[in-house]
C-alpha cells in the first residue's frame, strides 16, 4: 500500500510476520499444538476431559485449568494475569456443559517472546483444543496491534511494544463479527480503539484460512496412516 | 398406588427462589429494567473515601463501594536504584485479597484474583506515568525513594479492581514525605520529622467496571453475585483528559461495537464523578 | 523475589529519623508521656457487624490502633474433620503500613505467636462442644499499630465483640488490658514510644462476669510484686472495658 511506512523488519504497517504452526507434536497428549507469528512461539498441551480434583469440581460444567509458564523461571504475576484473560476467553467457547464434573487442563509453554504473546498464546490453545477434539462453539483467533508514532502497526515486536503509545490485543470467533476478548493498555481515544479493532478483525480471518489449512493438511495425513 | 396430590402452584418464597434459581431471579428483575438490591442497570453504588486515617503510614485511604470496603496504605522506604536508571524511584503496588474479607479466599499467598490484579495495576503505572518516577530521586546513583502501595480488602462485595484503583489513586494524591539529605560520607539518608512534601500526580486514571448478564443486560458496577452470574467483564480506565488508560474485556460472550460505545459514555461520567469526590474530599481535609 | 506479588528492589529501609532538638512537652514530675494518668486507657470505639461476608465482624478504634476482625464459623474445616469439639483458627496480622516500620506479607514469629496467644485466651470462653466437627475461624487485621502489646489486648476485645456478632455461644465475652512498668509504676494501655523506653509488657485477658482470668503474658523484666500489682490493676482495667463491650453491644442492636 502506497504511503505506509516500512518497518524494521521490513514489514509493512499491515503485515503481521509468517505464522507457523505443528500439531499433535505431544504424542502424551490429548490434543497439542505450537504456534508462531515469527520469532514469537508457543507450544500448547490439553490434557481432558479427564478427572478432576474434589475441590475444583464444578457440578455443570468442566472446569477448565489454564497454567502458562514463561520461557525463563517460573511464573510470577504477569503469567496469571495472562491465565486469567485465557481462561474467561475460552470459558465461554468451550461447550463445558457437555462434560460437568471434568477438568479440561490446558498448559502453555512460551518458547520464545517477541511480542504479541498473549495472541500467539490464544492461537496455540486455540489449536490444541481442536486437535484434542474438546467441543468447542467457535474458533477464537487473536492478533495484537499497537500505536506507535500515531500510526496503527499489526503484529508488533518486542521493540516496537517498548516504544508504542498503546497495545491492543483484540480475540474474535468465526461464528460473530463481535469483540470476543480484548486488552488493551496505552493512553488511546475511542476513535483509535474501534479502528484497531476493524484492522485486528481483518487479521484474524487470514490467520482463521491459515488456520483451516493446517487442520486439514492433519486430517489428510491421518486419513493415509 | 397412591394418588398424586393437585398439582397446585408450588410457590417460593423470594429468598429460596433467588438461592435456588439465581439466574431466573436476577431476569425477572432485569426485565423490568432494575436489579433486585434497587438499583437501576447503569447506577453505580454510593461511594466514600476517608483520607489520612492511618498515621503510621505516609498515605492512606478507607474506601467503601457499597458493601465493598479497601484500605490502601504507602510506606515509602529509601533503596539504591536501578543501574540503568540511577534517577527513577519504585511505585511496588499490591492488592491482598485475604479470607478476612471472603470466605471465597483461602489463607496462604495470593490466588489468581488478586496476581491478576496486582499485575494490571502495576502494567497501568509503567505504561500511564501517573507519577514522574524522577521525583522520587533522593541523590542520584545512591538513594532513591520506594513506595510500597498495598491494599487490603477489608469486604468482598464484588468491582474489586474499581475500589483498589481509586484507593491507590487516592492515597497517592495524599501522600506526605518527609524531607531527606542523603549524607555521602556514611551513605545514609537522614530524614526530618514532619512529613512535608507531596507529590504531583501526572494524571489520575479511574476505572469503571460493567458485568454483562445474559448476554443483553450490562449492568454497571457489580456486586458480588452479579460477578458470579455472569461470564464477561468490561473495564474501562479514563483519565481526566478523557483518554482511555486501559479497556479490559474478559470473558467469551462476544459484544458489539454500538454496546462498548454505550458503556463509554457512563464510564466517563463515572470516572469524573469519582475525580470532583476525591477533590471535595480533599479541600475538606 | 515473591513471584506471586510485585516485586520492589530487593532491599529497603527506612530514612534515619533526625532527633528533635526540642523534647517534647511534658509535665516536669509527668510518669508518663503525653501527659497521661498511670491508670489511663484511650478511649475505646468498637463497631460490629462491618464486614458484609463473614458471619460476625467488629472494627475497634482508640487513638492510633485500628483492628478489624472477622469471624467466620462454625465451618467444616480439613482441620476439624475428626475432633469432638470445635477447633479455633485465629490468624493474626499487623497490614504491611500499619507499623513505624513496615512489616512484610508472610505472618513473621510475632504474629503466629499472637495468633496462638489469642486462641488460648479463648479456649475457656467458647462452648466449643456444641460445634463438633467444626471450625471457628478468626482473623484479625491490624490496620494502624501503636503498641504491639495494646494492640493484641485490644484485637481480644475485639474479637469478642466479632463472636457476638456472629452468634457464637460463649461462656461470657473476653476482655484483655495490657500494662507495663514505667519508673516502678504499673501503667496501663502503653503506646508505642512507651513501649519502647520499657523491656516489660504485661497483658491479661479477664472474663468480667464469671471474674475468671483465661490467660496472662508477662514478658520482660518485672519484680514479682509489680506483675502480681499489674494483676489486680489489669482486672480493674478489663471491668470498665467489659462497659464499653456492653455498651457497644446493646446499641448496636
Amino acid at each position: 500500500m502506497p504511503g505506509e511506512t516500512i518497518r524494521a523488519d521490513k514489514r509493512t504497517s499491515s503485515q503481521i510476520r509468517p505464522i507457523s504452526s505443528v500439531l499433535s507434536s505431544l504424542n502424551r497428549a490429548d490434543g497439542s499444538a505450537s504456534f508462531s507469528f515469527g520469532n514469537s512461539s508457543v507450544l500448547c498441551s490439553v490434557y481432558g476431559p479427564q478427572e478432576v480434583k474434589i475441590k475444583d469440581e464444578l457440578l455443570d460444567r468442566a472446569t477448565i485449568d489454564v497454567n502458562i509458564t514463561p520461557q525463563i523461571g517460573i511464573g510470577s504475576t504477569t503469567e496469571k494475569n495472562m491465565e486469567r484473560i485465557v481462561r474467561e476467553a475460552f470459558s465461554d467457547v468451550i461447550i463445558s456443559s457437555l462434560h460437568p464434573r471434568t477438568s479440561i487442563s490446558i498448559t502453555v509453554q512460551i518458547t520464545q517472546d517477541d511480542g504479541s504473546i498473549i495472541s500467539t498464546i490464544i492461537n496455540a490453545v486455540s489449536l490444541a483444543l481442536i486437535d484434542a477434539g474438546i467441543p468447542l462453539h467457535s474458533t477464537l483467533l487473536s492478533v495484537t496491534c499497537a500505536i506507535l508514532n500515531g500510526e496503527i502497526i499489526l503484529d508488533p515486536t518486542n521493540e516496537e511494544m517498548k516504544d508504542a503509545s498503546s497495545i491492543h490485543v483484540f480475540a474474535f470467533s468465526n461464528t460473530s463479527n463481535d469483540i470476543v476478548s480484548s486488552e488493551s493498555t496505552g493512553v488511546f481515544t475511542e476513535e483509535e480503539y474501534f479502528k484497531c479493532s476493524d484492522i485486528c478483525k481483518l487479521a484474524v480471518s487470514s490467520v482463521l484460512k491459515f488456520v483451516h489449512t493446517a487442520i486439514e493438511r492433519k486430517l489428510q495425513k491421518e486419513q493415509k496412516n | 398406588m397412591a394418588e398424586v396430590s393437585n398439582k397446585d402452584s408450588f410457590v417460593l418464597d423470594a429468598n429460596t427462589f433467588a438461592k435456588l434459581h439465581p439466574k431466573e431471579f436476577y431476569r425477572k428483575f432485569l426485565t423490568n429494567n432494575i436489579r433486585p438490591d434497587g438499583r437501576l442497570l447503569k447506577k453505580f453504588r454510593k461511594t466514600s473515601i476517608n483520607l489520612n486515617s492511618i498515621k503510621s503510614a505516609e498515605g492512606s485511604c478507607v474506601l467503601k463501594m457499597g458493601k465493598t470496603s479497601v484500605v490502601c496504605g504507602i510506606k515509602a522506604e529509601v533503596a539504591e536504584p536501578r543501574v540503568d536508571d540511577p534517577r527513577k524511584g519504585y511505585i511496588v503496588p499490591n492488592v491482598e485479597l485475604s479470607p478476612i474479607c471472603s470466605s471465597l479466599f483461602k489463607p496462604g499467598p495470593p490466588g489468581e484474583l488478586a496476581q491478576s490484579i496486582s499485575e494490571r495495576i502495576d502494567k497501568l503505572f509503567k505504561q500511564c506515568k501517573i507519577i514522574d518516577l524522577d521525583k522520587l530521586c533522593i541523590s542520584e546513583k545512591n538513594a532513591v525513594w520506594v513506595l510500597y502501595v498495598d491494599v487490603i480488602c477489608i469486604s468482598y462485595d464484588g468491582n474489586i479492581f474499581d475500589a483498589a484503583l481509586f484507593s491507590i489513586i487516592s492515597a497517592l494524591k495524599n501522600l506526605k514525605l518527609p524531607e531527606v539529605t542523603f549524607i555521602e560520607e556514611e551513605g545514609k539518608v537522614e530524614a526530618s520529622e514532619e512529613k512535608t512534601i507531596s507529590l504531583e500526580l501526572l494524571s489520575t486514571p479511574l476505572s469503571a467496571t460493567y458485568v454483562v448478564f445474559d448476554k443483553k443486560y450490562i449492568l454497571a458496577d457489580p456486586n458480588e453475585e452479579e460477578e458470579n452470574l455472569s461470564s464477561t467483564s468490561l473495564t474501562f480506565i479514563y483519565n481526566e483528559q478523557h483518554k482511555l488508560c486501559g479497556i479490559s474485556k474478559l470473558g467469551g460472550i462476544p459484544l458489539s461495537k454500538e454496546l462498548i460505545q454505550d458503556c463509554t459514555e457512563s464510564a466517563i461520567e463515572r470516572t469524573d464523578n469519582l475525580r470532583q469526590l476525591l477533590d471535595s474530599t480533599m479541600k475538606n481535609l | 523475589m515473591d513471584k506471586r506479588r510485585i516485586n520492589g528492589p530487593e532491599i529497603s529501609v527506612k530514612p534515619i529519623e533526625k532527633k528533635s532538638t526540642q523534647p517534647k512537652n511534658n509535665k516536669d514530675d509527668g510518669i508518663r508521656k503525653n501527659n497521661r494518668s498511670v491508670d489511663n486507657i484511650r478511649p475505646i470505639f468498637i463497631k460490629p457487624n462491618v464486614i458484609k461476608k463473614a458471619n460476625g465482624s467488629a472494627y475497634y478504634e482508640a487513638e492510633n490502633i485500628k483492628i478489624i476482625c472477622g469471624v467466620y464459623g462454625p465451618r467444616s474445616s480439613k482441620r476439624s474433620m475428626v475432633s469432638d469439639e470445635g477447633t479455633i483458627y485465629c490468624e493474626f496480622k499487623f497490614a504491611p503500613f500499619s507499623c513505624n516500620k513496615r512489616c512484610g506479607y508472610i505472618r513473621n514469629a510475632q504474629e503466629r505467636e499472637y495468633s496462638l496467644i489469642i486462641q488460648q485466651a479463648f479456649l475457656p470462653a467458647i462452648r466449643l462442644n456444641l460445634y463438633p466437627k467444626s471450625s471457628i475461624d478468626i482473623y484479625v487485621t491490624v490496620l494502624e499499630n501503636d503498641g504491639t502489646t495494646a494492640c493484641l489486648a485490644a484485637a481480644i476485645t475485639c474479637i469478642s465483640i466479632a463472636l457476638t456478632d456472629a452468634g457464637i455461644q460463649m461462656y461470657d465475652l473476653v476482655a484483655a488490658a495490657s500494662a507495663t512498668c514505667i519508673k516502678g509504676n504499673i501503667c496501663l494501655d502503653p503506646d508505642a514510644s512507651e513501649e519502647n523506653d520499657t523491656n516489660s509488657k504485661f497483658m491479661l485477658s479477664y472474663m468480667p462476669s464469671l471474674k475468671q482470668v483465661t490467660h496472662v503474658l508477662c514478658t520482660g523484666k518485672m519484680e514479682a510484686e509489680q506483675s502480681i500489682e499489674a494483676i489486680g490493676i489489669c482486672i480493674d482495667a478489663c471491668n470498665s472495658i467489659k462497659t464499653v463491650m456492653d455498651h457497644c453491644l446493646i446499641n448496636s442492636h
